[in-house]
């Protein structure tokens, strides 16, 4: 898969589908295409992919600093991304693909970092029609971040969240997808071709952390630490305040939990969720140059998470959609560039699931428009 | 010469506590070593005290377990145990036994904390603080005064019966001058005073059948001090033919445990307070809104009981649906208009006390399967005040900073504890012949604090009390003994002492039936 797409792609189904219709084509010029538009060095078994994508607009990013006040402000992008893929198509039948991504989001107070590992292998299917191929393709995906440290304050009952870090946060998919692509107009041999894409899949995604801790303040101003994982935690007093010179207190559940600080980390910041995809999509290619527009709709259900989230009174995001534009042009044999925009409804639901939690689900209500290049090696 | 003041900051401890180690090194005892980081293991022994709260330089460090264990931070300098209860020399005892009504002190690295080592801190201490290049000092002048041609205080003192009896007979001398933990250490001052004389004059005293000799000395000298535990010729004649019985018996006793026997042996007598058994504990009144149980008297007897006394039904809400929410203790409070009264005709008060500091627990544990709530309250410093003969007159009083220790486990066995330091004074005082302890307002203040509402729901608990810090003895038909040893533990202090233990059923809100 291209860069753009490596970065960019919004659904796992769809990266991986993309290898499947690749493998599908039954031509040497058109072999090894991304699902929605990817004219590749003809011949080519390995492609090398590397590419970035960021919004255009940054942030001064300043942080509350320990001895209170704020650290002083970075102009930093907004979101930003790089990818490395390895596309690897051993037979006319199959074909694989592994890719690293890191990804970096920033805001005023907080900055994550979070990186990325995808495997997918696409299994082309018998076609009706010659000018029609077909594929299945199964992925897995997952995303880790060592520690997602939320600088900015947040109200949760009657007490200010001062600082938040998730260690070990991560997610994890597995998709499977159907999907096909038939070809208009030239042939191959003239360097044209008009094509519709089509894809339908299923998936499911689970996201967990190994452990949350946190600093927050309750409506007293008095200063607490509390720490929680495997369902237990613990809250202390961190300095004597008014009446008390000492408070501490060890949870055995999670609603013990979620009785004192009004939030339980095994159901409020993990979950598992079914989406179901489809997709459209128009390719057209001209000799050394190409161009995709795209659309992809998802449906995520979680059955555990968004009941939790609209009894607090906030807003589930239960649908995603992403439109992409790309273009792209081959430089050499070997050496293909690409460029593309994408417009995604949600902030970066589909790519980084384990962001979304109860307390966070009304950020992902955001739409995004992104910008992204790269180039791919063939060989 | 260095001294050092033991101090409430283990920073300041931190930097004396090497060298004392250092000084101490090798003493052996219970205390498992002396490396810098390791806690510092030790054992309360008069017998083993169990249930006896413990400080590491003033800070309130838990209590004492089996065998007296205990521990305190690596950079301890004198750890200190108060009340709890002397169960002998039995290793695995956690309850029964007697009451110890004292305060034992010893250098932490000693490993063993005892009468005697609590002698030979307090000759080891003046006005500037405790010095602990003193303490072996100390340790000489004990012997020689004693008659001991040697004397280690870090040997096992639960196994040499010369230094079990030796223990024995200096807690039977300061017990005879002391009802309350206070005055055991007013006296423990006194006879450390006596013995550092006493050996620069070369003068020895016999604990046994000679006790009468030390005890008209220390006598003296709260005379002359003009102490409160000064006793008229009378009362001295009578104090000293007790402790000259008791310790001949624990002369002639060849091992620990026939040590021990001769003090439980000896008579009950020098009490603060007597329960009266046979009198009313707890008056309440909980009169539901639609007149169910009423009002009524429990007495002791009823309260031990953990009798099943009725059921109660709380509505549902739809007509004629029920539930059953509790099965009723004889004392049954209601949320509301539930109040309890602790009567105060069941104590006799048999001596004035002042303003007089004691240790006090309260605790409720629930009794019904898979029901996990508890709390517990202690508090160290408590003041009770009362005119001899006047049981109208018993006063409690927390005054402004007093702390108070708790420890709850709510309905989703959340553990909370805290140490709460009181912002003003809080008193209770008997009005026509009552202590209203106001439960529900108790309960309700805890609720506020951030404890969980342990009364949210219906329960049957079992409710302790201990007094500690202060001799009480019961009467029951009249047999006086020593009352019973009751311990709550709130995690971070641990109240023992003479108290009682019965069952109670609490039922929030007031919409039942009988």
């Amino acid at each position: 898969m291209a860069a753009l797409s490596s970065v960019a792609c919004p659904l796992v189904c769809v990266a991986t589908l993309s290898l499947g219709l690749a493998l599908a084509s039954p031509r040497a010029t058109a072999q090894a295409d991304p699902f929605w538009f990817e004219p590749a060095a003809g011949g080519a078994r390995w492609r090398v992919v590397l590419g970035g994508e960021g919004v255009s607009d940054g942030v001064a990013h300043a942080p509350n600093a320990p001895a209170g006040g704020f650290e002083p402000a970075t102009r930093l992008p907004r979101s930003a991304s790089a990818a490395l893929a390895l596309h690897w198509r051993p037979s006319s039948e199959w074909s694989l693909r592994a890719s690293v991504v890191r990804r970096s989001l920033v805001s005023l107070r907080d900055r994550y970092t979070i990186d990325g590992v995808e495997l997918g292998v696409a299994r082309r299917l018998p076609s009706p029609h010659a000018s029609t191929r077909l594929a299945l393709v199964a992925d897995l995906r997952a995303n880790r971040a060592g520690e997602l440290y939320k600088n900015s304050w947040t109200r949760l009952g009657g007490a200010r969240l001062t600082e938040a870090r998730l260690f070990d946060a991560r997610d994890e998919g597995a998709g499977l997808a159907f999907a096909s692509r038939t070809s208009f107009g030239q042939g191959v041999g003239d360097g044209r071709e008009i094509a519709l894409s089509a894809l339908i899949g299923i998936g499911l995604t689970r996201t967990g952390h190994e452990r949350l801790a946190g600093v927050g303040v309750d409506g007293g101003g008095c200063r607490y630490g509390f720490e929680a994982a495997d369902g237990t935690g613990e809250l202390t007093l961190l300095e004597p305040c008014r009446q008390f010179e000492a408070f501490h207190e060890e949870y055995a559940n999670e609603r013990g939990i979620e009785r004192r600080l009004g939030l339980a980390p095994g159901s409020d910041l993990a979950y598992t969720s079914r989406v179901a995809r489809v997709g459209l999509g128009i390719v057209a290619v001209w000799g050394r140059t190409g161009a995709a527009l795209s659309w992809v709709h998802g449906r995520h259900a979680r059955a555990d998470l968004d009941p939790r989230i609209r009894e607090r009174g906030a807003r589930a995001v239960a649908s995603s959609h992403t439109t992409s534009l790309r273009v792209s042009v081959a430089a050499s044999r070997v050496l293909r560039l690409h460029a593309g925009a994408h417009y995604r409804s949600t902030t970066y639901l589909d790519e980084l699931p384990l962001l979304y939690n109860a307390l966070t689900a009304g950020r992902f209500a955001r739409d995004t428009l992104s910008f992204g290049a790269g180039l791919s090696l063939a060989f | 010469m260095s001294r050092v003041v033991p101090v409430r900051s283990r920073r300041s401890a931190a930097v004396l506590a090497t060298p004392v180690a250092l000084v101490l090194a090798g003493c052996g005892g219970d205390s498992g070593g002396t490396e810098a980081s390791a806690p510092l293991a030790a054992r309360a022994v008069d017998g083993f005290i169990v249930g006896g709260s413990v400080a590491c330089d003033g800070l309130p460090n838990g209590g004492t377990t089996a065998g007296g264990r205990f521990v305190c931070p690596a950079d301890t300098l004198l750890a200190s145990v108060r009340g709890g209860a002397d169960v002998g020399f039995d290793e695995n005892a956690t309850s029964g036994g007697i009451p110890f009504v004292g305060e034992l002190v010893a250098p932490a690295v000693l490993g063993w904390v005892t009468p005697l080592s609590t002698l030979a801190v307090a000759m080891a201490t003046d006005e500037r603080g405790y010095d602990r290049a003193g303490f072996a000092a100390a340790v000489d002048a004990l012997a020689s005064t004693f008659g001991q041609s040697d004397l280690d205080l870090s040997a096992d003192p639960t196994r040499g019966v010369q230094l079990v009896r030796l223990n024995a007979q200096v807690h039977q001398v300061l017990a005879a001058f002391s009802a309350t933990e206070s005055e055991y250490i007013e006296a423990s001052t006194v006879l450390a005073g006596l013995v550092v004389e006493s050996a620069g004059a070369g003068r020895a005293y016999n604990l046994g059948s000679g006790v009468g000799e030390i005890l008209e000395a220390v006598n003296s000298r709260l005379t002359v001090s003009g102490s409160a535990l000064s006793k008229g010729d009378a009362a001295l004649r009578e104090v000293i033919a007790q402790v000259q019985d008791v310790n001949t018996a624990i002369d002639g006793a060849a091992r620990p445990d026939l040590v021990f026997g001769a003090a439980v042996a000896a008579p009950v007598a020098g009490q603060a307070l007597t329960i009266e058994r046979d009198e009313v504990l707890f008056g309440y009144r909980s009169l539901s809104e639609r007149g169910g149980a009423g009002s009524g008297a429990v007495s002791i007897e009823e309260f031990e009981s953990d009798e099943i006394a009725g059921t109660a039904y709380a509505e549902l809400g739809a007509l004629y649906s029920y539930e059953i929410t509790s099965i009723e203790h004889h004392a049954t409070l209601l949320e509301g208009s539930g109040e309890l009264f602790l009567e105060s005709d069941a104590f006799s008060i048999e001596r004035d006390l002042v303003e007089q500091t004691v240790s006090i627990g309260f605790s409720l544990d629930a009794t019904d399967d898979e029901d996990e709530r508890a709390i517990a309250v202690t508090t160290s410093d408590a003041r009770v005040s009362a005119r001899r003969g006047e049981s109208d007159s018993l006063a409690i009083a927390l005054p402004a900073g007093a702390e108070l220790r708790v420890r709850s486990v709510s309905d989703e066995a959340t553990v909370t504890t805290a140490t709460i330091v009181l912002k003003e004074e809080h008193e209770f005082t008997a009005e026509a012949g009552s202590v209203n302890l106001s439960f529900w307002r108790i309960d309700r203040e805890l609720e506020r604090r951030g404890f969980g509402d342990l009364t949210e729901r219906a329960g049957n608990y079992r409710m302790t009390v201990a007094i500690g810090g202060v001799r009480i003895n019961e009467r029951d038909h009249g047999e006086v003994t020593r009352a019973a040893v009751r311990s709550v533990d709130a995690g971070s202090e641990v109240v023992s002492g003479s108290g009682f233990e019965g069952y109670v059923t609490l039922l929030p809100g007031s919409d039942y039936y009988y």
